[in-house]
C-alpha cells in the first residue's frame, strides 16, 4: 500500500461498540433494542431533543465537535459510526 | 437556518451551559428546566410565537451561562448524589 496513512482514523469495530455502548447508556432507550441499524426516533422512540442530547453524548465520548448541521444528519447509529469513522480528530 | 435547526441549536446551548454548574442541585434542576421547557413548547407551530421563545430562549440562555459561571466562582463539597468519583 502507499504512504498514506489511516492511523488517525479510529477502527470501525471499535467505533461501533462504542457509539451502542453509548445509546444504550441513554436513560430514555431500551438497551436491548439497540443495534447498528437503529433509527433514533423510529427504533428507539427518541424525539429530536433526545436526539440532540445523544448526539451531545458521542462528543463527549469521542471527545469532537459536531456541527449542528452535521448533527442534524445523525439519525441512525449507523450515520454516527459513518461520521465518528470518517472524522480525522476522534479519540 | 431552518427553525428547526435554530430550536435545536439553542436547545443544545442551553444543555451545555447547565451542565457547567458546580453545584449538583443546581445543574440537575437546570438541565430538567431546560429539557422540560422545550417539550412543554414542542406543539407551537406559528412562526412569530416560535421567534419570541427563541429570543426568550437565548435571553435564557445568557442567564444560564452567568449564573454558571458564578457557580464555579464558589466551589463547594461534591453533593452526596455525585459520589466520590474524579
Amino acid at each position: 500500500m502507499g504512504a498514506r496513512s489511516f492511523a488517525t482514523f479510529l477502527d470501525r469495530a471499535d467505533v461501533t461498540d462504542r457509539v451502542l455502548g453509548v445509546v444504550k447508556s441513554f436513560e430514555k432507550v431500551d438497551p436491548a433494542k439497540v443495534t447498528a441499524k437503529s433509527h433514533f426516533v423510529s427504533d428507539l422512540g427518541l424525539d429530536s431533543l433526545d436526539t440532540v442530547e445523544v448526539v451531545m453524548a458521542f462528543e463527549d465520548e469521542f471527545t469532537l465537535e459536531i456541527e449542528d448541521k452535521e448533527a442534524e444528519k445523525i439519525q441512525t447509529c449507523e450515520d454516527a459510526i459513518n461520521f465518528i469513522c470518517a472524522h480525522p480528530h476522534a479519540k | 437556518m431552518g427553525e428547526r435547526t435554530q430550536v435545536l441549536a439553542l436547545f443544545k446551548k442551553l444543555m451545555r451551559a447547565s451542565r457547567s454548574f458546580t453545584h449538583y442541585n443546581f445543574r440537575e434542576y437546570a438541565l430538567r428546566r431546560v429539557r422540560l421547557g422545550f417539550r412543554e413548547k414542542a406543539g407551537v407551530s406559528d412562526p412569530a410565537q416560535i421567534a419570541e421563545l427563541v429570543g426568550e430562549g437565548s435571553k435564557q440562555l445568557e442567564v444560564v451561562r452567568k449564573q454558571a459561571l458564578i457557580s464555579q466562582l464558589y466551589p463547594q463539597a461534591r453533593h452526596v448524589m455525585e459520589g466520590t468519583r474524579k
